[in-house]
């Protein structure tokens, strides 16, 4: 209807207060009307073909509900690897400064690696030095790891981590993400934006090393923002490298951390979230839909839906045989049915 | 009760059920591709809104739509 209706009925819409639809004003609807005129999909989804991208809405079964529910959350994202995004899992973000000391390095990569053997996804935004560190140490211990990306999920930032791109697209255990389309270039203000979506995609996050003013403690104000355990390695004092987490700690906006187990040990408290991730299996429409809405987790006889539907038996037994066929109802003796 | 073309309710519940399971099991069988988890042309929709610079519109704003409506 956005982009099919006329302008005077969105704008009618609009007015009409009892829909909660009142951002549809005369300045909306008028750049609307002509933004519409200049995008096509059907051109769009043949470029993502080219590009080997998947896009997935925000109203997609397969988005992230995670993500979804942070705030300003991205309309749609864009996928590139072989990760099927249906199998995310419990995931950690590790985010840190482009320039590690030795010390923060060697965590970054050791960490993550044994977290990602604990079946944790390691999510990172494929910045040089600890995200880098991460995504690599992830990849040696035969985890899985996502790249979220500032800019589009073709568009390599920076260039000189070619391989570790072509490494994340070769095989299942890694994926790139990104909310911007194919072939967008990264801008200054997109890599703050992109950290909602490292911390929206993650349990928890775990800051390394970063610099009094770094853009990872941006990372970890989202964390913080969207309740997620933010854990900090600490460093000396003397260390310009140490002074963002060791801040987090002094603030108690970080849990101070000295090994994996203290993580995965505190991640196992917040793993009711775990069930954020799974994806809805079937998307229902029409008839299954109305049908799997009225049944509950009780029995519910045939004719008591027949009649509180006001459907037809063709039509309710088509769409309860389908709905059983993709498991979510039972059949019970008696011509009962409840949810699976 | 008379004899009747019409088969019992139950009977013919029963009968489209197993023609339905078995139409199910062939198309599986056949790797014939499952319905879409998400309709093609919604999916446009969608990529046409995110690609719009959504005229000034958030994303909850759209999702408003989309609760109302199951379309945008």
């Amino acid at each position: 209807m956005l982009l099919t209706w006329s302008r005077g009925d969105l704008l009618e819409l609009g007015a009409r207060e009892n829909l909660g639809l009142n951002f549809l004003d005369e300045k909306r609807v008028q750049s609307l009307i002509e933004k519409r005129e200049r995008v096509d999909g059907e051109v769009l989804y043949d470029k993502l073909q080219i590009a080997r991208t998947s896009f997935y809405p925000i109203v997609h079964p397969h988005y992230p509900r995670c993500l979804s529910n942070i705030h300003n959350a991205p309309i749609g994202i864009y996928t590139r690897g072989q990760m099927p995004i249906t199998s995310l899992g419990m995931a950690i973000a590790i985010v840190g400064t482009r320039k590690p000391t030795s010390y923060g390095s060697k965590i970054a990569k050791t960490f993550a690696g044994e977290l990602a053997s604990a079946g944790l996804i390691v999510v990172s935004g494929m910045a040089l030095g600890i995200d880098s560190l991460a995504h690599w140490g992830a990849i040696e211990a035969g985890g899985r790891t996502i790249a979220v990306l500032a800019g589009g999920v073709d568009h390599i930032y920076p260039s000189t981590n070619r391989k570790l791109y072509d490494r994340l697209l070769a095989k299942e255990d890694g994926l790139i993400v990104s909310e911007y389309f194919p072939g967008t270039e990264p801008k200054t203000w997109m890599f703050p934006s992109r950290n909602r979506i490292i911390t929206g995609l993650s349990n928890a996050l775990l800051l390394v090393e970063a610099g009094a003013k770094s853009g990872s403690l941006i990372s970890a104000k989202f964390a913080f923002e969207q309740s997620l355990e933010v854990f900090a390695i600490p460093g000396s004092i003397w260390a310009e490298m140490s002074a963002g987490p060791n801040d987090l700690i002094h603030k108690d906006s970080a849990r101070l951390v000295t090994s994996t187990k203290q993580i995965l040990s505190h991640m196992q408290v917040s793993t009711a979230r775990i069930a954020d991730f799974a994806p809805i299996a079937v998307q229902l429409y029409g008839r299954e839909k109305e049908v799997f809405d009225r049944l509950a987790n009780e029995p519910t006889h045939f004719e008591q839906l027949t009649q509180a539907l006001e459907i037809s038996v063709g039509e309710l037994s088509s769409a309860l045989t389908m709905l059983e066929l993709a498991g979510l109802i039972e059949r019970l003796p008696g011509d009962f049915y409840q949810r699976a | 009760m008379t004899d009747s073309p019409i088969p019992d309710r139950d009977d013919q519940t029963e009968q489209d059920r197993r023609e339905r399971l078995e139409r199910a099991f062939q198309a599986r069988s056949a790797s014939v591709e499952l319905p879409e988890v998400f309709p093609h042309q919604e999916l446009l929709y969608w990529l046409e809104i995110a690609n719009m610079g959504v005229a000034g519109i958030r994303a909850d704003e759209l999702m408003r739509v989309y609760e109302r409506y199951g379309s945008i």
